[in-house]
């Protein structure tokens, strides 16, 4: 059986010493979920610092699942949290080891046999509900202010025999027992953002709802046609409502990549290889178009996963560079692959919309993959300027039948888009209009 | 464990204890879970558990109702649900033929000799009144299976009874809990919960066991099975659960399939698992007709390859 040390009451008695420095810290953490999108109700700090009372605040395994259980609402926002999570745990151990270092012992003043029970740090809590963090309180714990861990306790004893001048000094810490300081820990996350990032995406957009509706009794939307049906029968008086709601599934992927020179120019090539690798992978089927000025399926070439993706392209012999014709190479896909887009099929597109092709065809090609396709993503480019503004020709054309605009020149602006996709869907407000580092807000890319 | 634990009693209740709970009912559970739990007890909050189907999800509730020696209270959320279905309902027979009979009165003033029918033993208790009313020392567990199933009033609704543990009968008055019910709600997530529910309950999502906790639960649910056997199992649903399939085996798929495997097989029989018995017994673990077509010759001879290489964790 585990032991779980951290329910004793001495444990307990950490987190009430040093508990002002928790909240305001505490406040950083759910504000900086907030941020990104995870619904917390307002008194969800509260609730996290009552049970984190119950906790200690020694074992980072055990902090984290308690901050899980009481803030957290939906699998989607694990995700934030583990990106938040090493971040706030870092500022904490750095603030609480600040408090044990700046505890003055004064003479004759030794640390006195001080154990609390849990309902005294419960009764603290409550006493002393969390305040607002002020922006010292967040600039002074910073990640350079992180201190090495030492090996103190919490002191449970007046022993006066204690000659030690370091421990008499250092008084006692805050943080219950320590061990050493974890290079990465104080590094920050460093993980591989840009493969997580691409999958993520991925995976958001393979599980995307659609637009078809079935009628349910606890739907979100109104069945406007049924209602009308219904009303008949009473003589026009609705009597009752319909609802209707999203119908979920696993969709097919389709991805169409312009690869003129235009696009190439500005695109991350590594990134995009990436994508389409893992879209080919996650996808229930995917297929892979290359495109300029005319159409080439390249689904084989990315299907053999031991084939490096390159060398799938120079496989696909599509000549790289040159115009697009996006409605014409639409217009022969329609032709060539009319099974490559059904209603379960989220189309990604990745291109900058400049189309030196004919309008009419485009408008007409981009109108019959909307109405075929469950969802139509695109990926531009361009969109990752500020000032950006879709009024080229062939994007300015596309755009009505475009779900979701969005931005792609790095895995931040992929961690963006699923961010938006999974918060708000399809119907939201989403795409690089509503990118909050467009608008000066901070990024949601996981890079330190 | 005594089992004339109390609500209060909560309070002291250790992880420890909780630990030793689940491991005497055999329930296999990582330490989120334990320290989730553990929190939802002691703070005295209801638990939303999340996950797919299969994962465990019923099966806390039950552990846990086992482990106090206490009553499992279900109540089973489908679209449609009433207050009336999860409260309580009059019993319209029993009172027309008490009045008929003279045994029983409309007027809930009645004399001595004639019981009022509206009274308790009239009263047909529902899940949410059977909780609430419940006068054991122990709690009772009451477990609000895929509430995700039932409309959003039923939601409403049960949102007014987790605040305050209290129903009101206009024919008999408030009934309050003397101690609240450890609340279990499960969700399959086929939509989404209101905030306000959600801000009432600790959150856990259940994720799928890894392999050494997978090999430890089909070992102690199904010992019979060598444990040989048992690796090359958990190993082969590990890999499937790589899959893109519509329906993800579960970990009640996996003792499913170990128990079709034992039955199939001779008794104390450690051979490796052969393509033909994956074959015949997939049924088990997958249950869409599209994901059983993707396990071709390649995908099945790769399991084998995975079953191979399995090795027995310690």
């Amino acid at each position: 059986m585990t032991d779980h040390p951290s329910t004793t009451p001495i444990e307990a008695a950490d987190f009430t010493t040093a508990h002002k420095h928790v909240l305001a810290e505490l406040h950083w953490f759910t504000d900086q979920l907030h941020q990104q999108g995870v619904t917390l109700p307002a008194v969800s700090t509260l609730e996290a610092a009552r049970a984190l009372s119950l906790v200690g605040l020694s074992d980072k395994t055990r902090v984290q699942t308690v901050l899980q259980a009481t803030l957290l609402s939906a699998p989607d926002e694990y995700t934030v949290f583990a990106a938040v999570f090493p971040e706030f745990w870092q500022r904490l151990r750095a603030r609480l080891e600040a408090v044990a270092i700046e505890t003055p012992t004064q003479a004759g003043d030794r640390p006195e046999t001080h154990v609390l029970s849990r309902s005294d740090s419960l009764s603290v809590m409550t006493a002393d509900e969390p305040r607002e963090s002020t922006e010292q309180d967040v600039e002074t714990s910073g990640p350079d202010s992180i201190q090495p861990t030492s090996t103190q306790q919490i002191a449970t004893s007046t022993d006066d025999t204690t000659t030690d001048d370091a421990a008499a000094v250092r008084g006692y810490s805050a943080t219950g027992p320590a061990g050493s300081v974890d290079p990465e820990r104080a590094l920050g996350p460093q993980h591989d953002t840009t493969e997580a990032a691409v999958t993520e995406f991925v995976e958001t957009v393979v599980t995307l709802a659609g637009r078809r509706h079935r009628p349910a009794t606890s739907g979100r939307r109104p069945d406007f046609r049924q209602a009308l049906r219904k009303s008949i029968q009473t003589g026009g008086a609705p009597i009752d409502l319909p609802m209707q709601t999203q119908v979920t599934s696993e969709r097919n992927c389709c991805v169409l990549i312009d690869v003129s020179g235009s696009v190439l120019d500005t695109l991350n090539l590594e990134l995009l290889l990436l994508l389409v690798t893992t879209v080919t992978e996650r996808a229930r089927n995917a297929r892979v178009f290359l495109f300029d000025t005319e159409l080439t399926e390249a689904t084989d070439a990315f299907a053999d996963r031991h084939v490096d993706p390159l060398t799938a392209l120079r496989n696909a012999e599509v000549t790289w560079g040159g115009g697009t014709q996006i409605g014409c190479s639409l217009e022969t896909l329609k032709r060539t692959a009319p099974d490559a887009i059904d209603r379960q099929t989220a189309v990604i597109m990745v291109s900058d919309g400049l189309d030196v092709g004919d309008d009419d065809v485009l408008a007409e090609s981009i109108a019959w993959i909307a109405r075929r396709s469950a969802a139509i993503i695109w990926l531009n480019p361009l969109a990752v300027s500020r000032a950006y503004e879709p009024t080229a020709r062939g994007m300015a054309t596309c755009l009505p039948f475009v779900d979701g605009l969005f931005g792609f020149a790095d895995a931040a602006d992929l961690t963006e888009a699923t961010r938006q996709l999974s918060y708000r869907g399809l119907h939201g407000p989403i795409g690089y209009r509503y990118d909050r580092r467009r608008h000066g807000g901070p990024s949601t890319s996981n890079t330190p | 464990m005594t089992s004339d634990r109390t609500a209060s009693s909560f309070q002291n209740l250790t992880e420890s204890e909780l630990e030793s709970i689940f491991d005497r009912m055999d329930y296999v559970a990582p330490e989120n879970v334990v320290t989730t739990v553990w929190l939802s007890l002691t703070l005295g909050k209801p638990l939303l558990l999340e996950g797919p189907p299969g994962s465990g999800k019923t099966e806390l509730g039950k552990v846990l109702a086992s482990g106090f020696e206490t009553e499992l209270i279900r109540l089973q959320c489908y679209e449609g649900l009433t207050a009336e279905n999860a409260l309580y309902e009059w019993n319209y027979t029993k009172q027309l033929l008490a009045v008929q009979s003279n045994e029983g009165a409309v007027d809930t003033a009645a004399s001595n000799s004639t019981q009022s029918v509206f009274s308790e033993p009239y009263l047909l208790k529902r899940p949410l009144f059977r909780a609430i009313s419940a006068d054991s020392h122990t709690p009772p567990v009451l477990l609000i299976d895929e509430i995700d199933r039932a409309d959003d009033a039923f939601e409403a609704f049960l949102l007014e009874v987790l605040s305050d543990f209290q129903v009101s009968i206009p024919e008999l008055g408030t009934i309050r809990a003397t101690q609240p019910p450890i609340v279990l709600l499960t969700s399959n997530r086929t939509r989404a919960l209101s905030d306000a529910l959600k801000r009432r309950c600790l959150y856990l999502h259940i994720e799928p066991p890894s392999f050494d906790q997978e090999f430890q639960i089909v070992s102690q649910k199904v010992p019979e099975l060598q444990a040989t056997v048992t690796a090359e199992l958990c190993a082969i649903i590990e890999r499937l659960r790589e899959e893109p399939f519509l329906k993800q085996p579960g970990v009640a798929e996996t003792l499913d399939w170990a128990r079709a495997i034992n039955t199939l097989r001779a008794p104390e029989s450690d051979d490796p698992l052969s393509i033909a018995e994956i074959q015949r017994t997939l049924g088990c673990v997958l249950k869409e007709i599209e994901d059983l077509d993707r396990v071709d010759e390649t995908l099945l001879s790769e399991l084998i390859t995975v079953a191979a290489d399995a090795e027995t964790p310690r």
